[in-house]
């Protein structure tokens, strides 16, 4: 037997946690009339439960990270704090869930079950210190949501957003494992805690080097696929607006920000020696995304693709981060992590909205269906204008806050093209953020914009919308919790 | 090599050469799938003199077990007689026995001339003991190095297993289909 000592059950601890929830949550799913609260009582405990064994992983300011199951695994709060990202929004999409459950009780266990599963997969990509460890993790995260987006059966457009996604995930899940074979021809091993260091290094002894360079291109169309980048961002509006709105939310936060911490420990973290091969490449990506994402977005009319663009331009500004860290890996793993928790509270927010909007009337909610919802629904329309506003990236929400230290990290690292390119593109994203607040608050009511029914009572629904508001306002005015947590992480990735 | 490897190995090539021609030469396409059941498991055995104790496994529960039921069942369920069988048999013949005299040319021109310089591979013999590929090693890498990664692969097989059966409950049953109809979130 090898001697794991204790230390890999410990770190593995909040994956067994949420794969046991899973388990009760998908066999307690079917029992009956009570399956369905059984499940969501189960995620709920669960989540609860792995939340509080993150923080017991959590490290001690000066301590180093320790390497678990024979070093496949890296326990670190980088990991950590990137794990409890992704159980806020799971968190969310457990409460969405209850007003989509509503009308598909029967598929309750199933769909808190998958949610915890894809969760597990993505805290295995963040703890992954072994290419195969986070590939496995990166599948573990895409299986379940390829059933979730195509759970409405009588929806052709949600089968659509099912099929679309498997057939170009698989594609890009292929480009993934090809680059970590080319990577393991070029390096001779899977490890990333071996290529952490300088890659150049041993490269320079051997003629691989080309096997390295193809190697990292492919691992970067795989996870770009994840992380809905140009030129890889396709799939990412079809399948937002297919897939029913809750599980558009949970897509948009977790396995988004799963993607990032990823791209970060490959490249920011265990390729940063080589940092001059792919910093052009990432540079000429962010652009793209930005520019390609806020141009389309400008011309939607429709919210939930709306929100999709705004996804595709809020990753190539994330991918500022990455692109920094080869400088200053410590402060900009600290601006991504930032990034990452306000970005998921503003969309599991805004696609909240959509959910709650849905509930009142069949099919889209196009943008012109929200006037004149500042008098009919005050509180909503208010909830919706603080997300909007943060997503802009204005003061004092917490969306300006993620913007300006990813930028200030950019500038910092010598970016100074790039971060005016990032400055001018949020300013026209600004535009499709407040041609929502206008339609709410400025234009009147048209007979065909009103709803087809009453506002029905979706008591957790609503709540999560006010608290993902609600944290927005209060990150933005004290940003500090957020910052010397995201700081203690970031500090651990030397 | 030792006497029974010689031998092991004699009978075993021997059988599976024997039940290749049978496979080939059967009228009645049940004959054919039971021959090819007798190659394959012989392969098998011919896995285990070269100290491929897994492989050897996997070749007969896969292969001579899931594989060969299989066509068994697809031959048994189109009720192909033996007509149908024997349509187009001549052309695949040629095209079959070239593929096999390339393949056999390569194999002999690699045994007597030894692998090309500078690749690194070796040509093993069986009995050789530095072979890797034993149930051991494989256990070794499995439940050692790779155990993270071997849960996981367990939880993402549920995870789809999950996934099939939520896709098949989705509507309810005697529901009616309504194809198109744009539905509530």
């Amino acid at each position: 037997m090898p001697d794991f000592g204790l230390l890999s059950p410990i770190a593995a601890m909040p994956m067994a946690i949420l794969s046991v929830a899973a388990l009760v949550a998908l066999v307690g799913g079917t029992l009956g009339r009570r399956g369905p609260a059984i499940a969501r009582i189960s995620s709920m405990v669960g989540l609860a439960l792995t939340a509080a064994g993150l923080a017991s992983l959590w490290a001690d300011r000066g301590s180093r990270a320790l390497l678990a199951f024979t070093d496949t695994l890296v326990l670190d709060n980088f990991g950590v704090f990137a794990s409890a990202a992704f159980l806020l929004g799971a968190v969310f999409a457990v409460l969405l869930g209850d007003a989509y459950l509503r009308d598909h009780a029967r598929l309750a266990g199933e769909y808190h079950g998958l949610v915890l599963l894809a969760t597990v997969g993505m805290i295995a990509m963040a703890m992954a210190s072994d290419l195969v460890v986070a590939f496995l993790g990166l599948e573990l995260l895409s299986i379940p949501l390829y059933i979730l987006a195509g759970l409405s059966a009588r929806d052709a457009r949600s089968n659509e957003a099912s099929l679309k996604y498997l057939l170009l995930g698989a594609f890009g899940s292929g480009f993934l494992l090809f680059g970590i074979a080319l990577l393991f021809g070029a390096t001779g091993t899977t490890l990333l805690s071996d290529m952490v260091g300088d890659p150049r290094l041993r490269m320079a002894l051997s003629p691989a080097n080309l096997y390295f360079a193809a190697g990292a291109a492919m691992l970067l169309v795989g996870i770009g696929f994840k992380a809905g980048l140009v030129p890889f961002h396709m799939w990412v509006p079809d399948v937002y607006q297919g897939a029913p709105t809750p599980v558009s939310a949970f897509m948009a936060t977790g396995p988004k920000a799963a993607a990032f911490v990823l791209l970060f420990r490959v490249f920011g973290q265990a390729f940063a020696g080589a940092a001059e091969q792919w910093t052009g490449i990432l540079w000429a990506m962010a652009v793209a995304t930005m520019t390609v994402a806020n141009l389309a977005a400008l011309r939607q009319t429709e919210l939930k693709r709306l929100l999709a663009y705004s996804s595709i331009s809020h990753a190539g500004t994330i991918l500022l981060a990455v692109l920094a860290a080869p400088k200053d890996r410590a402060g900009s793993a600290q601006a991504l992590l930032f990034y990452v928790v306000a970005y998921a509270l503003m969309k599991a927010g805004a696609f909240g909205v959509v959910v709650w909007l849905q509930r009142q009337q069949e099919g889209d909610v196009s943008i012109a269906s929200l006037r004149g919802l500042a008098s009919r629904q005050p509180g909503m329309a208010l909830a919706m204008g603080v997300l909007m506003f943060s997503l802009a990236g204005v003061p004092p929400m917490a969306g300006f806050w993620a913007k300006a230290w990813v930028f200030s990290e950019a500038l910092q690292a010598g970016f100074l093209g790039l971060t005016i390119l990032a400055v001018i593109n949020s300013v026209v994203a600004a535009r499709y953020y407040l041609r929502v607040v206008v339609a709410m608050y400025m234009e009147e009511a048209g007979a065909a914009d009103q709803p087809t029914a009453e506002p029905s009572g979706c008591p957790s629904a609503i709540a999560a919308i006010w608290l993902a508001a609600a944290l927005t306002v209060l990150i933005g005015l004290v940003p500090g919790l957020v910052f010397v947590l995201g700081g203690q992480a970031g500090a651990m990735l030397r | 090599m030792a006497w029974p490897h010689v031998t092991c190995f004699g009978i075993s090539s021997a059988l599976a050469i024997t039940a290749a021609v049978m496979v080939v030469t059967r009228r009645n396409a049940v004959h054919a799938a039971l021959w090819l059941a007798v190659a394959l498991v012989s392969t098998g055995v011919l896995y285990l003199t070269l100290s491929a104790q897994f492989l050897a496994v996997l070749q007969v529960i896969i292969y001579a077990g899931a594989i060969v039921v299989l066509f068994l069942f697809v031959v048994m369920l189109l009720n192909v007689n033996e007509d149908q069988a024997t349509d187009r048999r001549r052309w695949l013949a040629v095209v079959g026995l070239a593929l096999a005299l390339v393949w056999g040319a390569g194999t002999a021109l690699l045994l007597l001339a030894g692998p090309p310089a500078g690749t690194g591979l070796v040509v093993r013999t069986p009995g050789d003991v530095a072979l890797r590929g034993t149930a051991e090693e494989l256990a070794r890498a499995v439940f050692e190095h790779h155990a993270l990664a071997f849960e996981l692969v367990s939880l993402i097989l549920l995870a789809a297993m999950a996934g099939v059966i939520a896709l098949a409950r989705r509507t309810p049953r005697g529901a009616e289909e309504i194809p198109g109809k744009r539905g509530s979130p």
